[in-house]
């Protein structure tokens, strides 16, 4: 607990006066003696945790008028972009921005995040960089290079693939979820695509397609990463394990199927 | 307790940002809320002078500057957005030079092809069109008739309520460009 006292948490959110109305409210059961909605911002004065869904001339009254040294502050959107702004000590006052939108957060997240802020060395390690209890997800941003780089490079190979002589049966699904028969089809695919695409299959089917980009060792501990944060679930599906194993091994051609199963579980993940 | 996860942190793309700062937070929760408590008060029988006022003179000329903002949006979409982007950064910054060209030019038309993005582009661009035309038209009239009275504000209600409408329109499909910058979702 912050101060070791049980800290009730002020929740703003424009004004709305019902805990169910606010973008917690559908998410958190938690008894009404923890969590205190208040229609004003001057309101949010007493609180030392404060969560708010507010404009930016709001955010910065809250800032200046309504808090002091010590005090949490939390600001969330709910439709928005998501902040990207990393915690911060401003005059002793600890900002936190949410880098999802507060909706997206489920109920045990959601409790995992009170908590933390509830604790003194949680709030002052975020501030330092750190990342205590894995909670620094929630307010700082990232960019899937890993996955997008493999999406990448198995959409060029499977586009390949679909242009040279070679049978495509195993691939028919992924390049469905590629749309690219009927892009085939369209206007687009004679601007700039080149005419000797089904050419490339040499280069494509070589190993250094793969270990050119992912020849660090480090690389598929990086990909499980990227895919436990941006699916929150702790296993790898096997079909992208497969292609990453291959990958790995560095000196076997790899087969289409290994690569279409692959991604169509790389762009059906959920985000 | 959440398990710990090591963090790869990045920022989001400037695209998303000006976008995000114009769209949501100026053009959505500030400049449309006031122009809606504007014509409120145009259609009321006693009109509140001083929010009309404020409206028209402090958050109507906004526009001028803010313009700028859309423009950039809609015009740097397509730069901003493409995955084409992502062969100059790591890790697909290790591919050879010729392989990083054709690759480029493939997924970005793939992925002009699957979100349709030229027509989203148009629409934008349409949409942001119309409110230029309109505004210019209506700051024009405001202009010719200053000092303006309640009375000329009140007879161009219906003028303002089409403006408002063509803002709303251009927030709508400037939330329709796609807004992530994960690609393979």
């Amino acid at each position: 607990m912050l101060g070791g006292v049980q800290q009730m948490i002020g929740i703003y959110d424009k004004g709305n006066k019902s805990i169910k109305r606010t973008f917690i409210g559908n998410i958190v059961d938690c008894p009404e003696r923890d969590l205190e909605v208040c229609k004003e911002l001057s309101e949010l004065k007493k609180h030392n945790i404060t969560i708010a869904h507010a404009s930016d001339q709001d955010w910065q009254q809250l800032i200046t008028d309504c808090s002091s040294k010590g005090n949490v502050r939390v600001r969330v959107t709910v439709d928005g972009t998501p902040f990207n702004e990393p915690p911060t000590d401003e005059n002793g006052i600890y900002m936190f921005h949410l880098a999802m939108r507060a909706r997206e957060l489920s109920e045990e997240e959601w409790k995992a995040i009170l908590s933390g802020l509830s604790d003194q060395k949680t709030v002052e390690d975020l501030v330092r960089g750190k990342d205590p209890d894995g909670l620094r997800r929630f307010f700082e941003h990232e960019v899937m290079e890993h996955l997008s780089a493999l999406t990448i490079l198995c959409e060029g190979y499977l586009a390949v693939h679909a242009d040279s002589k070679n049978d495509h049966t195993d691939i028919k699904q992924a390049l469905e979820e590629m749309k690219w028969p009927e892009f085939r089809k369209s206007d687009r695919d004679q601007i700039l695509i080149q005419e000797d695409l089904g050419e490339k299959i040499c280069e494509i089917q070589q190993p250094e397609w793969w270990s050119n980009v992912f020849g660090q060792e480090s690389f598929y501990k990086d990909v499980k990463k990227e895919w436990e944060n941006t699916t929150r679930t702790e296993e790898i599906p096997k079909a992208l394990d497969d292609l990453l194993e291959m990958i790995r091994a560095s000196d076997t051609v790899i087969p289409p199927k290994i690569v279409a199963d692959a991604y169509c579980v790389l762009v059906k993940k959920k985000l | 307790m959440c398990p710990r996860k090591k963090k790869i942190v990045t920022t989001p793309s400037e695209w998303q940002i000006r976008r995000n700062k114009f769209n949501h937070d100026w053009l959505k929760n500030k400049f449309l809320n006031s122009f809606n408590d504007f014509i409120e008060q145009l259609q009321k029988r006693d009109p509140d002078i001083e929010r009309v006022s404020e409206f028209l003179f402090e958050d109507f000329p906004t526009w001028g500057s803010r313009q700028e903002d859309a423009q950039w949006i809609v015009q740097s979409f397509e730069e901003g957005m493409s995955p084409r982007r992502l062969l100059s950064c790591s890790p697909l910054n290790r591919c050879g030079n010729e392989t990083r060209e054709w690759l480029g030019d493939l997924v970005h038309e793939l992925w002009l092809f699957r979100n349709s993005v030229k027509e989203k582009e148009k629409e934008s661009q349409d949409a942001l069109i119309s409110v230029n035309e309109l505004y210019e038209k209506i700051a024009s009239e405001l202009e010719q008739s200053s000092p303006i009275g309640l009375t000329k504000l009140i007879a161009l209600s219906p003028q303002f309520c089409e403006l408002k409408g063509t803002y709303e329109a251009l927030s709508k499909t400037l939330s329709n460009l796609p807004r992530y910058e994960l690609y393979g979702e």
